[in-house]
């Protein structure tokens, strides 16, 4: 099988920086933009009234008001950047009870490993952390199930249950998606031709609940090729064989969520570009109705977003890697 | 009268050029010097872009003992301030001693000329891979095995262990690899940018020699690798410097 012939890539999340336009905002939507300088934001949950958010550049959980106040809270955790220059830590947050929980990465590349690397971490009102499970490669996000978690594993592939008393089931593994060669000739016109299989991994991000079933995106491995990503779904108990087709033609969609039942909300991470990684001002905010399949660009124009939430109705929160909050509320 | 007069412009180039030849701008990387003259170029039982096997002439040059390392690489970055390798922060394909990976073929071409160099032409890539006598590979006609390259798996286009790495190997391994004039990895470890073009337009150039990951298909002294020279993202694409000699 040539995989990727013959050159290979060990490529997860490419570097890029530079400035781009101004978003682009559906006019259905009023947009405000909070910077917040030198944060790489991720993670984004309610609590209450108040928006919590993870930021990869200092280890740090903030929490923001409904004012607009920012506050840090709980510990430091590990943080700096993988093996490719993208930025580690606390990828996700959310209340639960009188905790936080927190899917923690992998450990940031020439720094020691910490018992608190590649895990569910439960994390007291009083900053105090406990190990739920490390035993995942690269938890990038979850969803609370029952007593338990449903954790994306995002280097594994797959979703894993874990417990509250940390044993850990894998629930689905996602297999590796197949192009033709024709999507990579103009990478390399002596290699792909086509008539060759590509594969590339499907690479879980996001995770969502609705009506009964667990929504994830599948953000197409690399070479990153443009539409390859998609969003499928399966019950949120027991087994299941197969996982179904819910969207597909994305750009390296980062995150599901829901806003009512005719709006899935895909934030897709950008548009790679083969010669220097992922395009400024590529990342897009689509709004899915999942009966129809007609979408709408939500928010055009952003640079490496990461999270989306809907706060509270008519309120959606996109954050991203350069420090940005955007906040649509609807007109 | 024309030639009296191009005389002392070519003239003190060529000294210039001899003078530069004595010198080591890489000290921990020398430049081996091979022989002018003609040699065998091309193949013809390999893919039709080899063809055919031909006798060529070429000039002398001198090459880098071995594959440009992260060392090397990462002093040229806090000398001119060019970006650093995709890899350079990766804890195996990152080692200072590891040939550098993860750069564009006009990352590469801005290293050589820091230094006064260029990047091999195919037809020096062969010269110094083959010998003048068309040799399978720089030890000979015995085929690859672990103790002389760092090869892939059978199959395209998976790692193999077997040789000692999973990834590359340090730049200065593979002794019994070496060519006769003692140039280090020209087979195998990491596949190497040429300054060949490949086709009309300039948008891809020719890579040359195989990788730690390439099967016996691709780990030859003749497959020509044609790849967009814009693309920087290859963990198993590094290069190494010429310099034309009189």
């Amino acid at each position: 099988m040539r995989a990727l012939a013959p050159l290979i890539f060990a490529a997860l999340l490419a570097i890029v920086a530079g400035a781009h336009a101004e978003p682009l905002v559906s006019p259905r939507f009023r947009l405000t933009v909070e910077h917040h300088q030198g944060a790489s934001f991720a993670g984004l949950a309610r609590d209450a009234s108040a928006l919590l958010v993870t930021n990869l550049a200092d280890g740090r959980l903030y929490r923001r008001e409904a004012d607009g106040r920012m506050s840090v809270f709980g510990p430091e955790l590990p943080h700096g950047q993988d093996s490719f220059g993208d930025p580690a830590g606390p990828y996700r947050v959310e209340r639960a009870g009188s905790s936080y929980l927190v899917a923690q990465g992998w450990t940031p590349a020439n720094q020691p490993a910490s018992p608190f690397d590649h895990a569910l971490l439960r994390i007291s009102d009083s900053g105090a952390i406990s190990v739920i499970s490390s035993d995942l490669w690269n938890p990038y996000d979850f969803a609370i199930s029952g007593k338990s978690f449903i954790v994306v594993d995002a280097a594994r592939n797959s979703l894993e249950r874990v417990s509250a008393g940390g044993s850990r089931e894998t629930v689905f593994v996602f297999k590796r998606l197949k192009t033709t060669g024709a999507a990579l000739q103009s990478l390399s016109p002596t290699e792909f031709t086509d008539k060759q299989t590509i594969e590339f991994d499907a690479v879980p991000t996001g995770i969502a609940t609705h009506d009964g079933r667990l929504y994830v995106s599948l953000f197409g491995g690399f070479p990153f090729l443009p539409g390859s990503g998609r969003v499928v779904s399966l019950p949120d108990k027991g087994a299941a064989s197969t996982a179904s087709i819910e969207v597909a033609d994305l750009n390296a969609p980062v995150d599901v969520a829901f806003e009512g039942p005719h709006s899935m909300l895909v934030l897709e991470h950008g548009a790679f570009e083969q010669a220097n990684g992922w395009k400024p001002g590529s990342g897009r905010l689509l709004s899915i109705d999942p009966a129809t399949g007609t979408r709408e660009v939500v928010l055009d124009g952003m640079t490496r977003p990461v999270s989306v939430l809907v706060i509270e109705p008519g309120v959606i929160v996109v954050s991203d890697l350069g420090g940005n909050l955007y906040f649509l509320n609807h007109r | 009268m024309w030639i009296s007069r191009a005389l002392p412009l070519v003239l003190p180039a060529v000294l210039a050029t001899k003078a530069a030849a004595l010198e080591q701008p890489i000290p921990d990387n020398p430049l081996i010097t091979i022989q002018g003259g003609r040699f065998v170029y091309g193949d013809d039982d390999g893919p039709q872009n080899e063809r055919p096997r031909r006798s060529v002439e070429l000039g002398a040059f001198a090459m880098n003992r071995t594959e440009i390392t992260n060392a090397q690489y990462q002093r040229f970055v806090q000398a001119t301030g060019h970006r650093s390798s995709y890899y350079g922060g990766h804890p195996m394909l990152g080692l200072d001693g590891r040939p550098v990976v993860g750069v564009s073929f006009a990352d590469a071409e801005a290293f050589c000329a820091h230094y006064g160099l260029q990047l091999p032409s195919e037809e020096e890539y062969e010269r110094a891979a083959r010998g003048t006598e068309g040799a399978r590979f720089p030890w000979g006609e015995a085929p690859v095995d672990g103790s002389r390259a760092n090869h892939g798996s059978d199959v395209c286009c998976g790692s193999d262990d077997s040789d000692g790495y999973a990834m590359t190997a340090p730049a200065d391994s593979y002794s019994r690899g070496a060519s006769r004039e003692g140039v280090l990895n020209l087979v195998g470890n990491v596949w190497e940018w040429t300054r060949n073009s490949y086709g009309d337009d300039g948008r891809y150039r020719v890579l040359r020699g195989g990788a730690w990951n390439s099967d016996p298909a691709h780990l030859t002294t003749t497959y020509r690798l044609a790849y967009d020279a814009s693309f920087r993202f290859a963990a198993n694409g590094g290069f190494r410097c010429v310099r034309s000699l009189p």
